[in-house]
């Protein structure tokens, strides 16, 4: 009876929050709903009931059912204090894990007849993201382009203003390309007809600067740009794009720009890296297309200045209800970057409508920042295929768990090599490796690895070290540090000079006199590599330097003297001996100096 | 009649009013099917933008018996005059 009562409590706490429970910005950046009272904890093995029950104590937790098959228990907190708790269980040494009480939903499809033709919305993630955000009309989104059919049954109660900046006789759409290009930004969504907009609730400005032939002079664009600003767009989508840059259409997007509004542009068709505006310009955000394989579309326009990628191949949208020159009526697919335009276009509208949406800039970053990073990111576009649920998806300030696991093993006198166990969220970015000579610390940061694992070179012999390391999420959110680990360095390997032997040389009437250096290590082995130095007196007061060969031996030779008497005495002296990752132990040599004298 | 029927009549027509010849003289020489890169159709003027689309058409040659002639269209009813060519360079 006692565990029935508690789940009938249980349930009814969970059938209360389910559609208002916090939420948390999981590890692939999902945005998940948690139980605002409870949480999950689960102690190591062998914990003991007594520091269980301390545990809670300190944390002001009640367990209220328990998970016996898999140790996991239901602990309740004060309310609101989720992740406040989570954290403080995890720091805790006996605790494996804890977190919080996710909540399980399906994501819901909206109802638009022809959604499931729209595959450009599910590759990034717009029904997730609608989750989180629907928009809102208040954010309207310009539609630069051929205009828009005024009476098209899944666009006509979107659209709040028009206006024919062309020598057209008319502000609808005759030609068909802005209409598809406006369904694909904000048709009506979930009104159980036609297409989903990624702009959901966001309205529509119909600014038709293209002519009824898909052409438009770049006065009539940079018309349409002002007039857009000045009546209120957040966004301006501009499927269009010309060869020929413009000292007037860079100052209406600059204009806009500066005006707080998002310029989205299509990147074109060209295939290759020449700049199309007004996407070339700075200020706007310039669009690739995608296929739905997520690699770039084989005509996409691509480079260093287009910044992001966007579904642009059949894309299945709105087409005029009336006779056009698409020669499609009502709904059907085009392919361009024109399409994957308002993809951004749409997605700029819902990130307005979130905490994001305090600047332009803001706007644009968190769109950028949060692309995925597909194929060709970096080459053919600079920070990938928009994510739109990543895009609006609250901030994630859960930090990693700490690091467990950490060794340290002594590889020479001067490498020390770390490892731990693998941080398994899939948010990690790296890892911190911080380092101290004391333990305790303080520790300094030394690196920040992306694996598992770290070798710490270029370090002094017989010293001990210690460390401690971080995981990271790429959110910046970092874990505890790690139990502290340490290890020494190796004594350093030692070598000495073995031998000198001296020789006389003849050379016309002057003589020389050699000597044959041989070095060997502690072992008594010869060591290659050892750069000898020393100097000559009695004689010669010269100085000489050389390498040792696989024998451990090099020859130096003095300057020579002309008609030296007998009793010419020639001395050689070894003043240093250096070869890295070793050290000259002086005090092991069978000898330093040695000399010859002329008989 | 064939899906390309209708462009290649309208080219046609254009060809024999520029030559200021009957329709009947003039000769379809080649034919093959573009996806054009934007509304531009292949023909791009300075200082004009253009509706970043995938137009699929057809690129013409055709010929009075003097020339050669190039037309640009899509798969409805827009025709553009792109360029004349010599004879010698037409397939």
């Amino acid at each position: 009876m006692k565990l029935l009562r508690i789940s009938l409590i249980l349930g009814l706490i969970l059938s209360l929050v389910l559609s208002t429970g916090p939420t948390l910005a999981a590890g692939n950046g999902d945005v998940q709903k948690f139980a605002p009272e409870w949480i999950l904890v689960k102690f190591k093995a062998g914990t003991g009931e007594a520091t269980k029950r301390e545990i809670h104590g300190r944390h002001r937790g009640s367990v209220v059912d328990e998970l016996t098959q898999l140790g996991v228990q239901v602990v309740r907190i004060p309310a609101g204090k989720v992740l406040d708790r989570v954290g403080a269980y995890r720091s805790e040494k006996n605790v494996e894990f804890a977190e919080p009480d996710f909540i399980a939903e399906a994501i819901g499809a909206p109802d638009d007849l022809y959604f499931s033709n729209q595959w450009g919305m599910t590759k990034i993630q717009a029904p997730q993201a609608w989750d989180i955000t629907t928009g809102d009309p208040s954010i309207k989104i310009a539609i630069l382009d051929t205009g828009v059919d005024q009476n098209h049954e899944d666009l006509a109660s979107k659209i709040v203003a028009s206006k024919n900046f062309t020598t057209s006789g008319t502000v609808d759409d005759r030609y068909g390309h802005g209409t598809h290009v406006a369904g694909i930004a904000a048709a009506a969504t979930n009104n159980g007809i036609g297409v989903a907009g990624v702009g959901y609730n966001s309205t529509i400005m119909n600014g038709k600067v293209l002519g009824d032939t898909g052409s438009g002079y770049y006065s009539w664009i940079a018309n349409g740009i002002i007039w857009a600003v000045d009546n209120g767009a957040k966004v301006i989508s501009m499927s269009l794009g010309g060869s020929s840059p413009s000292s007037t259409l860079e100052s209406a997007v600059n204009y806009a720009w500066s005006k707080g509004v998002v310029l989205v542009a299509a990147a074109g068709n060209n295939g290759n890296t020449t700049p199309v505006y007004p996407a070339y310009y700075s200020n706007c955000i310039a669009v690739a297309a995608t296929d739905s394989n997520d690699t770039k579309a084989s005509f996409s326009t691509y480079g260093s200045w287009v910044d992001v990628a966007a579904p642009g191949v059949d894309i299945f949208s709105t087409l005029p209800n009336h006779t056009n020159k698409i020669g499609i009526l009502n709904y059907g697919s085009l392919s361009g970057t024109s399409m994957a335009t308002p993809h951004v276009a749409g997605l700029a509208g819902l990130v307005w409508a979130t905490s994001y949406g305090t600047s332009n800039t803001s706007v644009r970053n968190r769109i950028q920042s949060t692309a995925d990073p597909v194929i060709g990111t970096g080459t053919y576009w600079q920070y990938g295929r928009i994510n739109a649920y990543k895009a609006v998806a609250p901030p994630d300030t859960t930090p990693p768990a700490q690091v467990s696991g950490l060794t340290v093993t002594t590889v020479s006198s001067s490498q020390l090599n770390l490892s731990w166990a693998a941080n398994t969220e899939p948010d990690l970015k790296n890892y911190r490796v911080y380092r101290s000579t004391v333990s305790g610390g303080p520790y300094t940061l030394i690196a920040a690895p992306a694996v598992n694992s770290y070798s710490d070179t270029g370090l002094a012999a017989a010293t001990t070290y210690y460390y401690v390391v971080s995981a990271v999420d790429i959110s910046g959110n970092e874990g505890p540090k790690s139990a502290e680990a340490f290890g020494t360095t190796s004594e350093a390997n030692k070598i000495h000079v073995n031998s000198i032997t001296m020789a006389l040389k003849k050379g016309g009437i002057s003589t020389y006199a050699l000597a044959t250096i041989t070095i060997v290590d502690a072992d008594g082995k010869p060591v290659a590599g050892a750069k000898v130095s020393g100097h000559w007196s009695g004689a010669t007061n010269d100085s000489d330097t050389g390498t040792t060969n696989s024998s451990g031996q090099v020859t130096v030779q003095s300057n020579g003297i002309r008609r030296a008497p007998s009793g010419t005495t020639f001395t050689f002296t070894v003043d240093n001996v250096t070869l890295n990752g070793w050290v000259y132990d002086s005090a092991a040599n069978v000898e330093t100096s040695d000399s010859i004298t002329v008989p | 009649m064939g899906a390309n029927d209708g462009v290649v009549a309208l080219a046609k027509k254009d060809l024999a009013c520029r030559r200021g010849i009957s329709v009947d003289r003039i000769a379809l020489k080649h034919i093959e099917s573009v996806d054009w890169s934007d509304a531009s159709l292949g023909c791009p003027e300075g200082g004009k933008a253009y509706a970043q689309v995938i137009i699929p058409g057809y690129r013409l040659v055709l010929s009075d018996g003097t020339a050669d002639f190039e037309y640009h269209t899509d798969n409805y009813r827009r025709v553009v005059f792109y360029q004349t060519i010599n004879q010698s360079t037409t397939k």
